[in-house]
Order: C-alpha cells, then structure tokens, then sequence
C-alpha cells in the first residue's frame, strides 16, 4: 500500500519506531553479554561464606560489593542505551515538528499532532526508567527485560500514535498493551503482581476484541482500513457504521478505564511494582488518548453533535464515581489509580467540545499529567521501609519528619493533580475549564471545577498524613540519587510550568497549528 | 530573621507608600504592570488606591504582630510555621493589590492553601477534620469564581479580540479593562451564566464564602476555634477581610446591575447571619467561638453597607474591613494569651478576672466595644457609616439591624461581665499573671489605630472617599438604563460623606 513514492525523506517517519525498535533489540543483545538476571548469588555467597572467618570473608564480601558495583553499572548502562533510543526517537519528533511536513507513508505518518503525541511519552517514559533504574535489583526483574520491554510498549505506543491506518492502529495498541502485561507479570514473586498482570491482560484483550470489531464493522460499512479513507465515507446514518463507531469508542474507553469500564486500572495499579503502575498510568494511558484523539481527527469526519452526549456521559461519570471512589481509598498507589480515571474524564470533556482550544488543552493538560503522576508515583516508589514499598496512607504518617524533601515533593504533586496555583497543573485545569467555557459547556466546567476541589480533598490526604500525624516507629530508608533526581526535575518543572507556562504553550502551539493544517474540523 | 523581614516591610510600605499616597487623586497609584502571561490575560498589575491601602497596612502590620504573638507558642517545626505564615502574607498581600483578576484569583487560592496547612499542621485537637471543612468551602467558592474569571475572558476575547482580565486598560496593552467591558445583563436561560447574574454569583459565592455570610459560614468558628492563635488572628484579620474586599473591587463595579438587582436577598442574608451569629454568640461556651460569632456579625453590617449602593454604605464597608480586622485580631490574641496561662478557653473557667488580670480586662473591654461598635471606637464609625446608608435604602432593614446590634451588644456585655467581674469564681484563676510588656505591645498596636480611628477618622477617611467614588461612578456607567428610567431609581450613591455635614 505504501510503495508508492517512497524517498528516503519517507523514511523518516519510521524513525522513532526504528529508534526505540534498535534500542530494545541492542539492549537485549547487551544484556545477554553482561548482565542476566540480577540473581541473588552475590547474597548468596555472602551468606554461605560467612562461615570461614577472616580473610576469606572480607575477600568474599568484597567479591559481593564488586558484583553489585558491576550490576548497577550495567544497569546504568542499559538505563541509558534506553534513554538514547528515546532521545533520539523524541529528537526525530522534535525536528518534525520545525520543518513542514512532508509526505508519510499510506500507513503511518509523523504530522504534527504524531510529533507532539510522541514527544510527550517519550518524555514520561524517560522519567520512568530513570525513576525506576534502582528499583529493578529489589523488585528483581532482569534489567534487560525491563528496559526492552518498555521500549517495546513504546514502539506500539508510536505506531499507534502515528497511525493512519485502523489495522496498524490496532497492532500498535496491541504491543503496547501486552508488554504493559508482561511488566507487571515479571514480578514473579508477588502474587499481587500476578494478579494485576492477569486483570490488566484480560481488561486489555476484552478491549481489543472490542475494538477489532468495530474496527471490522467499520470496514463492512465503509470499506476501508485508512483514516483518510473512513473519514470521506463514513455515514452516520448507517447503522452498521455507527455500530462500529460504538465498539471502537467502547474499546478505547476500556483501555484507557472510563467508567463504567474503569474496574481493572485501580487494581492494576494497586497489584504491579510501582514502577510499572507509574509506566501504565503515564505512557500508556496517555497514549490511548493521544490515538484516540487522532482517530477522532483524522479517521471520522466532524461529528461534534452525535458524540458530544456520548463524551459528556462517559467524562462526567468518570470525574465523578472517580472521584467518589478515590475518597474513600487508603491505599495510595490504588487512590491515584482512580485519581487517573477522574482526569482521564476530564481529558474526554475535550472531545465534547473539540477544536484546536479544546485539543490545545488537552496536550497540554497531557505534559503537565505526566510530570505530576511520575513526581507522585516516584515519591510512592522511593519510600521503602525494610525492603517494601510503603503503599498504604498510613505508613505516610509523620514522613515529614524524617523525609522533609520527599515530603515536601509530595506535598507539591498533590497540590498540581489538585490544580492549585503556583503549579502547572493550575493552568492545566485552567486550559481545560477555559475550552469547556468556550464550547459553551457549563455544566461540564462546573463538573469538572467541582471534581477537581474533590481531588484537592483527595490529594490532600497524603500530605495530611505526611505533616499533622505522628510519626510510625518505621523508618524509611534512603533513596537513590537516580529517583532523587528525577523527583527534582519534576518538581522544578512542575513548579517552573507552574509559573512560567509559556514554553509549554509553544510547544502546544507548534502542533495545533500543524493539527488544524492537517484536520478537517 | 521572619520578624525581621516582616516589621520591615510594614516598616517600608508605611514610610514608603502611605507617603507617597496623596489622597486628593482618584484613581490607582503607584501602579506596577509588567508582563507576565498575555497569552491568558494575567498580567502582574498591583496598585493601591484608597481601598486597599489601609488594608495592606494591617497585613503587614498583622504579620509581625503574630509572630511576636506566637514566639513560644508553635512548639513544632518553628521553621516550617513561619514559611507558611510569609507565604500567607505575600498572598494576602496580592489579592489586596491586584488589579487583574487572574492574578487576584491565584493569590486567592494561595492564600487558601496556606491557610490550610496553618490549620491542619498547628491547629487544635479536631484540626484535620477542620481544616478539610475550611478548605472544602473555600475551595469550592474559588473554583466557581475561576469558572467566572475564564467567561469573563471569553466576553472580553469576543468583544475585542485580545487576551486580558485587567480590570483598566493600562497603557499598551491591546485588550480593554474588564470594567470598560459591556456585560449584558441576560436572561436567557440557556446563556444566562454569560451575563451580569450569573457571572455576579461565581463571584459573590467565594466571597460571601470567606466573609462569612449565613449559610455558608459553617467552616469559620470550627476553623477558628481549632487554627493557632497566629492562625486564627491572620484568618480573623485578613482572610475575612478578602471576600468583603473582592465585592468591593470587583463583584460591585464589574456587575452593578446584577449586584442591585439581588441586593435585596444578599441585605436580608446578611441580617439573618447578624441575627444567627448574634443568638450563637450568645451560646457558646468558648471563648474563641463567641469572637467567631462576633466576626460574622460584623460581617453582615459589612456586607449591609457594600449593598447599601450609597457611597456612604461603601465607604463604611471599606472601614469595616479594617476595624472588623483589627478589633477581632486584638480579640483573639487576647484569647489566645488568656489559653496560653490557663490551656483552657472555657467561659464557665473563668470569672473575676479583673482582680488578678486587670490590664487584659481593659484592653478586652476596648476591643470588645470596638467590635460591637461603641462610640469613639473604630467600630462605631464603621457601623454608623453602614446603618445610615442602610436606613437610606431601606428603613425596616436598618431598624432590624440596629436592633441586631444592640442585641449583641447586650449579649456581650453579659459575656463581658461574667468573665471580668465579680468574685473570682475559680481558684486556679486567682494567681494568673497579668500580660507583661511584650504582650502589652503588640496588643497596643491593634488598639491604638482602633482609638484613633474612631476618635478622629477623618484622614482615613478622606483617604478613602476619592476611591470609593471611583467604584460608584464605574457601578453608575456600567449600569444599563433601566427601560422605564423615568421612574427614578434608588438614588444610588448620591449619599456621600458630606452629607453627614461638615464634621466628616
């Protein structure tokens, strides 16, 4: 199909799925030559060796400290092929993004919305693996699996995004979605984990299976697999299409856990390793919305009226039973799971009003989401207390006493998912509100202005429990300088945003305007 | 190092701005715009005019006034306690200053949010419970006004095209001033929240919020009672003083018709919450309680006099502001220094207290006078101002307000006598140590302006008239004519100062 006219400019567009695609395969290759699993010999040897006295101990013990040396070496390693993969798929987005656009191929195509869309998960997913890098020795996951597989969720994530095809769409939801499974199963010992890994697999082929259809169905009324195609027949008044336009929409929905099809994120997110919740609940959640918004763009025509009671149903349930359910949460890592569907209904009041304002906000409120749930999730991450995460609000008590950065990091994501000034995620919910006032919809902003004083009593929790209880005899240990420093970066982004949102209108401004050339609407 | 900076910048701005006010011009001075984000209409526009001025004056002079206060009290994190109170201040400070409303909306929330975390870390035994209820009130009433602010910036886009939420144009920017702005009064029901009503009540809720106006002032004698004392004085002095300045700066003058249009129901709210408060007031058995109740009735003649329309009612408002922080902070740190030796704040504990406390009874019967509006009290103007224009707009409203006064007035002197005179009831009370020096200082420095303004207002007020008649000839332009103009309005704000003759 997309043979014709194809220069090496074409090839571009394959680049940030080559990218990550290479990087995963030479991470797999280097793991094989240096790391295998990081299995516990070293202790091991420690522990059996700990007989003989005297030199021979030191000698051992050392061997074990080299060991480690060596492992969180390789880990680094690994860490950063990973992190140049990205770079460089995100650097590709990047300079698509200041040259006009060209020609893609039939089937995928890096137009500004793609570029943007990829530059966002590039950027969560970065985040990510450097939150997670000390995690992987205590969770035992082999590095190279790791890193590989999320390099591979993101090269389905990128073809998803960049999509111009129904069936590539579908494949790249696909990989993104099972490697997401793979993540959260590889935690063998946690029979949490296995539980989470189940739930999620199977929310995720429900939603697929659903989806297919749609997509078949669509196919049966139309005729056609390419965006472009669907877009100039699709017929409303045809049942057999709008049959397919509810399953498709009903598979998005799923996947990314609107209500009422929201019950597998809470578990999910409560069952994985952190790191994997914190992967899921950025990176894939955001790009489900970010396709979602480009088939809505490119695949259908203007259907503002026909799906604006759709979207506004799906959005206000979500902010609201979210919520509802989030309050009465005492698990944290579970809390921002629902925490997450109330934004994602928030993202999907856009939908209701659409136009570049509204698309505008939603890209916007996208960047400033990821930096504040990694930030969150990070934090959750880095406070372990003799060996496991501490996950439930009442092992926050008193952490600010002992963990006064942490806690003041914490303290500020909350206040961002909340909305509060000073943050970008003010002017996140700024943008959205603001798009919803525009659109004329008051309800919805009053909605979701409401839902977000919820949230505020939400987050507040954790802050609460942080600064005015006491303390619990459990000490947390230290964190590493890698989760230290990406908690920074967040927060001074966070904050930075917060006051200066500018560069983030730019970047915004960049791919509306490449968005609005390329959409119909 | 925190009581340093403070006093200095009361220090500065006094020297500095209340100097170079010159209180014959209208209008704004010592105005400083800059850009900061065009894009969304926020500029960082400050200014003062006769409004805000004495109102900054008591923020800065509150700050280091509590802090003095509050020396020994905050046993824990000290440091984190005094970051919180300066984020608080610098809060305050923006809302009085801005003259954007986006900028005005995001020092509100700022000062919410640190108010909260004063609350909930250094407050009281139910502190977390309070705290929540504080800020879920106030939370919602300022997001609503957010809902507000972003149709307003729509209106202003439609009308003119360019981004801004000033409220006037300053020179250079592209957008006209909000109160340029011609905001429909609309009935339509579908895009009724894009004319003056709508828009008047996403302001007017997260003001009658932090007023507190009956009903929806059940978070404050909770949130009172349970902050700090520095808390609870910063809240009775300044938060308080946020919603009654809001309706003055921006709810009366950007949406007149609106505003006149429902102040009938707001007057009648405001004498039902001067009723309530003044029965609960009688009720309690705390002490910190009864300065709450205390506050919300003042808070209704505030509120009676802003909606009065005369120049007068606004210009009393104005003063209220400041009298009703002052009297209520020197009412709660006296409180505050009464559970500091006692640990508890219990009427029934007390009694007789004139004997071993003498000074603090002097200075609480002051405070107590100028909070129920005796004469040559700051209070006494106040009230004076906002019953006259009251009685101007409505004679049943004033004569059930005078009464609610009086009421409390009575209320309060049983209160009064029952603490401070008559035998010493409980023997623990006999040996209390009277205020000391530093004590004495600082509670000075409340009632002193209480004194002067009310035995000589006239520089205040003349200060603030010119501002004020600002605020009514932008409510008098904005206004549509009313299509049966023939018959005469109320004769809006044509009750000035000068009419109380020549003694003002």
């Amino acid at each position: 199909m997309g043979g014709e006219g194809m220069g090496l400019e074409n090839l571009v567009v394959l680049a940030p799925l080559a990218s990550v695609a290479l990087g995963a395969m030479s991470i797999l290759l280097l793991s094989l030559f240096f790391a295998g699993p990081p299995r516990e010999r070293s202790r091991r040897t420690r522990r059996t060796g700990g007989r003989p006295g005297g030199l021979q101990r030191d000698r051992l013990r050392e061997a074990g400290v080299e060991a480690e040396l060596v492992r969180m070496r390789i880990n680094l390693l690994l860490a950063s092929v990973a992190t140049a993969a990205l770079a460089g798929a995100g650097g590709i987005a990047a300079s698509r993004l200041l040259a006009p656009p060209g020609d893609g191929f039939a089937m995928l195509e890096l137009d500004g919305l793609a570029a943007v869309s990829i530059l966002i998960v590039a950027l969560a997913a970065t985040l990510v693996i450097w939150l997670s890098t000390s995690r992987l020795t205590s969770i035992r996951v082999p590095y190279g699996e790791y890193y590989a597989l999320v390099l591979l969720g993101l090269a389905g994530s990128f073809v998803a995004l960049q999509a111009e095809n129904m069936m590539v769409l579908f494949l790249g939801l696909e990989v993104m979605g099972l490697s997401a499974s793979i993540l959260a199963a590889a935690e063998r010992g946690k029979e949490h984990a296995i539980e989470a890994a189940l739930k999620g697999f199977l929310a995720n082929v429900l939603a697929s299976g659903v989806l297919l259809l749609g997509i078949a169905f669509l196919y049966g009324a139309t005729g056609h697999f390419d965006y472009a195609g669907l877009q100039s027949t699709f017929d409303p008044s045809q049942p057999l299409a709008l049959a397919g336009l509810a399953l498709l929409f009903g598979g998005f929905a799923m996947k990314l856990g609107l209500v009422p099809f929201h019950q597998w994120l809470p578990d999910f997110q409560e069952g994985a390793s952190t790191s994997i919740a914190a992967y899921v609940s950025t990176c894939v959640i955001m790009s489900v919305i970010l396709a979602w918004l480009r088939v809505i763009l490119h695949a259908l025509p203007d259907l503002g009226p026909l799906l604006a009671p759709v979207f506004s149903v799906l959005g206000v349930a979500s902010i609201v039973i979210a919520n509802l359910m989030a309050l009465i949460q005492r698990n944290v890592k579970r809390m921002l799971g629902w925490l997450v569907i109330a934004q994602s209904g928030a993202w999907v009041l856009t939908f209701v009003v659409g136009g570049s304002v509204a698309y505008g906000a939603l890209l916007f409120a996208l960047i400033s989401y990821g930096l504040v749930m990694l930030g969150a999730f990070g934090v959750v991450m880095t406070l372990k207390g003799g060996g496991r995460e501490l996950e439930r609000l009442e092992h926050f008590a008193g952490i600010a006493e002992s963990r006064k950065g942490l806690a003041a990091m914490m303290t500020l994501f909350m206040l961002a998912l909340a909305g509060v000034p000073g943050t970008v995620g003010f002017w996140a919910r700024w943008h959205l509100v603001g798009a919803l006032v525009a659109g004329g919809e008051l309800v919805l902003a009053v909605v979701a202005v409401l839902g977000s004083v919820v949230s505020l009593y939400i987050c507040m929790q954790v802050p609460v429990m942080m600064y005015m209880r006491e303390t619990l005899e459990e000490e947390p240990s230290e964190s590493s300088t890698n989760e230290l420093g990406v908690l920074l970066l967040c927060a001074v982004v966070v904050i930075g945003l917060g006051i200066w949102p500018d560069p983030l209108i730019a970047i915004r401004g960049i791919g509306l305007l490449e968005l609005l050339q390329a959409s119909i609407h | 190092m925190a009581l340093g900076s403070s006093s200095l910048t009361f220090l500065l701005f006094l020297t500095g701005a209340v100097a170079a006010f010159d209180p014959e011009k209208m209008g704004l001075q010592l105005v400083e715009y800059a850009d900061w984000l065009p894009g969304y209409g926020v500029q960082y526009f400050v200014a003062i005019d006769g409004i805000n001025m004495f109102l900054i004056l008591l923020a800065t002079l509150m700050v280091p006034l509590v802090l003095l206060a509050s020396w020994m009290h905050i046993q824990r994190s000290l440091r984190s306690f005094v970051f919180f109170l300066l984020v608080f201040e610098s809060a305050v400070l923006g809302v009085f200053l801005s003259f954007n409303v986006l900028l005005f909306h995001i020092f509100w929330q700022v000062a919410l949010v640190s108010m909260y975390f004063m609350i909930g870390i250094w407050g009281g035994k139910e502190r977390i419970f309070r705290a929540t209820k504080f800020l879920l009130h106030t939370g919602i009433g300022s997001v609503l006004m957010g809902v507000a602010i972003l149709v307003l910036f729509r209106l202003n886009l439609e009308a003119s095209g360019a981004p801004g939420l000033d409220l006037i144009a300053q020179p250079g920017s592209v957008a006209p001033g909000l109160l340029d702005l011609v905001i429909p009064v609309d009935s339509n029901a579908l895009t009724w929240w894009r004319g003056q009503t709508g828009l008047f009540i996403g302001f007017a809720l997260a003001f009658a919020v932090t007023l507190p106006i009956f009903p929806l002032h059940s978070w404050f004698p909770d949130a009172l009672a349970d902050a700090p004392t520095a808390g609870s004085a910063l809240m009775a002095a300044l938060l308080l003083q946020m919603g009654a300045y809001g309706l003055v700066r921006f709810a009366l003058p950007l949406f007149p018709d609106a505003a006149m249009a429902l102040a009938p129901i707001i007057q009648v709210l405001a004498l039902v919450s001067i009723a309530y408060a003044g029965v609960c007031a009688f009720f309690q058995q705390d002490l910190k309680r009864t300065v709450a109740y205390l506050a919300m009735v003042q808070a209704g003649f505030i509120v009676l006099g802003l909606f009065s329309e005369q120049e007068l009612g606004l210009v009393g408002g104005v003063v209220g502001m400041l009298s009703r922080g002052l009297s209520v902070a020197a009412l709660i740190l006296l409180v505050g220094m009464l559970e500091e030796r006692r640990r508890t704040r219990r009427i029934g504990e007390f009694g007789g207290l004139a004997a071993p406390m003498p000074v603090w009874v002097v200075f609480m019967g002051i405070s107590l006078m100028a909070a129920v509006g005796v004469p040559s009290t700051s209070g006494f103007v106040f009230e004076l101002l906002a019953l006259t224009a009251t009685f101007f707009s409505s004679a049943w409203m004033g004569i059930a307000a005078c009464l609610g006064g009086f009421g409390m007035a009575a209320c309060l002197y049983g209160m009064y006598r029952k603490v401070a005179f008559g035998p010493v009831t409980v023997e623990s009370n006999r040996g209390l140590m009277d205020i000391d020096w530093r004590e004495r200082t600082l509670l000075l420095a409340l009632l002193i302006p209480i004194l002067w303004i009310g035995l000589y207002p006239n520089p205040l007020l003349r200060r603030i008239e010119p501002s004020v008649l600002e605020v009514v000839r932008h409510m008098s332009e904005r206004q549509a004519p009313s299509p049966d103009s023939q018959a005469e309005p109320r004769a809006r704000g044509t009750l000035g100062l000068s009419t109380l003759g020549e003694g003002f």
